[in-house]
């Protein structure tokens, strides 16, 4: 954090892949400087903020006393989680506070962390570590009721329900546009991402013809992993019916459409996420998040501009 | 959710630019302070070396550190030089009054001569730069003098001063003569 200017680093680390997006934090405005598809060093003043993994986080609803402030809450938050799963080892808390006092918990190994950290090639301990798919939600406005969020990220996916602004249930979901990508690169010899940036209809059409394909098979993933979230929350029982609405996160228009499409009887539910910030075809929304994360960190952020 | 943050936190580091411009910026209104305030002193200066030439062109330097004992000791200097102007003062007034009383009760004495119709025979005089002494006779049917006058007119100036009048004789007819002596001490 420097004097005049406040410099937010995200990195975001997918299966050994780095990307570097760099941002100056003035005025609640934050300006996008670069984007590097690669490990950018940062400077030791930058505020750092990185994703995380899901496959080292643990999660758990905890009933914590009705503590205010956070750092002793995630005190603890940490004593509870160590007397529930008996852990010796040094872990990183966090937790926000859910429905019927009860509080969703994450945590990481301290070991494991480091390790993500150093194969990563990161040597500074970042500022904010960030799950990966709550970063992607993070910039979607959270509607009142009881809501599913799909996120479709390029590496992760997740189904998240919540209720209001709390989280009720998270799951992960085995699939991603990643995938879908490669598949639409055999045959087409581009990404997804690139065809959608081109404009070419050519070859839009021609990945259109591939994802409907798969689209049902698609969609009966999402499909029964949206059920089994709902189905398995613990906080409250509820169905499916009494779920207000269906967010899809997406930032392929393909895939998006391609869902839309099915003829189900869910697929009414599925509605367009309204984005707290403007998104840019380059970046991900995952990246997006995570520079939002670290504005968050320094005040309130309005507007995110390239 | 917003405030979620798995890392343990790193340690605040500031480079050691950052470190020296937040020094900086931290004793820049000392740094202000103490200028202005020698800026102040210097117009304060200004003003008096516009409103007193005569002391500052006595003076061997303007460094402010040292114009304070420096005026001081003009001040000084110019006091005893008033009190050695004041003594040379005194000394030529008592100079001129003591020239003055040299001749000063003879032309009293001329003076009131002249004034009177009668003769007068002097008879001595003597002056020994202290002392005078006159003796004379007034011849007249009546002494014109008055002692009274002279008196009030020569002890302002004279110590133990005395007009006697020693003797009074018929002389010739109703013609008499006085006879009288003034003396006294410078």
């Amino acid at each position: 954090m420097g004097i005049f200017k406040n410099r937010i680093v995200a990195y975001n680390f997918n299966e050994g892949q780095a990307s570097t997006l760099i941002a100056n934090y003035r005025n609640k405005k934050i300006r996008i400087k670069s984007y590097h598809q690669r490990f950018v060093e940062s400077d030791p003043e930058d505020l750092v903020v990185v994703n995380i993994p899901w496959d080292i986080i643990q999660t758990a609803f905890l009933e914590l006393p009705p503590i205010k402030k956070e750092s002793d809450r995630i005190r603890v938050a940490e004593l509870e989680l160590r007397r529930i799963y008996n852990l010796n080892e040094d872990i990183n808390v966090s937790c926000v506070p859910s429905l019927f006092g009860k509080n969703f918990a994450l945590f990481v190994r301290r070991a494991d962390f480091m390790r993500f950290l150093e194969t990563n090639g990161l040597n500074v301990i970042p500022d904010i570590a960030y799950p990966s798919i709550l970063s992607e939600l993070l910039l979607v406005k959270k509607l009142p009721g009881r809501w599913v969020y799909v996120v479709l990220g390029e590496y992760t996916s997740g189904v998240i329900v919540m209720n209001g602004t709390a989280i009720m249930n998270l799951r992960i979901i085995d699939i991603s546009t990643n995938e879908i990508s490669h598949l639409i690169k055999e045959e087409t010899g581009f990404e997804l991402s690139e065809i959608e940036n081109s404009g070419n209809e050519e070859l839009i059409e021609q990945s259109k013809k591939i994802l409907e394909t798969i689209a049902s098979d698609l969609f009966s993933i999402i499909s029964r992993e949206i059920v089994i979230s709902v189905n398995t929350t613990e906080l409250e029982k509820i169905l499916l019916d009494v779920i207000d609405g269906i967010v899809l996160i997406t930032k392929s228009k393909l895939i998006r459409d391609t869902i839309f499409i099915e003829g189900s009887e869910m697929v009414k539910k599925f509605t367009d996420p309204v984005f707290l910030t403007r998104l840019y075809p380059q970046i991900s929304i995952s990246e997006l998040g995570l520079i939002y994360r670290g504005g968050i960190e320094l005040g309130k952020v309005k507007s995110i501009i390239w | 959710m917003e405030k979620l943050n798995l890392s343990s936190g790193k340690k605040r580091v500031y480079k050691l630019r950052t470190f020296l411009i937040l020094i900086f910026i931290s004793i820049l209104p000392a740094i202000s302070f103490f200028s202005v305030s020698y800026q102040l002193r210097l117009l304060k200066i200004s003003e008096l070396l516009r409103s007193y030439p005569e002391v500052f062109n006595n003076l061997s330097s303007t460094n402010v550190d040292f114009l304070e004992s420096q005026v001081n000791s003009l001040i000084l200097s110019l006091k005893s030089r008033e009190n050695d102007i004041k003594r040379a003062n005194e000394e030529i007034k008592n100079q001129l009054v003591d020239v003055y009383k040299d001749t000063y009760f003879l032309r009293v004495f001329f003076n009131e001569l002249s004034k009177t119709s009668n003769k007068f025979f002097l008879s001595g005089v003597m002056y020994d730069g202290q002392r005078f002494y006159i003796d004379y006779y007034e011849y007249g049917s009546v002494s014109q003098l008055s002692t009274e006058t002279i008196y009030n007119k020569l002890n302002k100036y004279y110590k133990d001063f005395a007009v006697s009048l020693l003797d009074e004789r018929n002389f010739l007819g109703d013609l008499k003569y006085f006879h009288y002596i003034w003396e006294g001490k410078k």
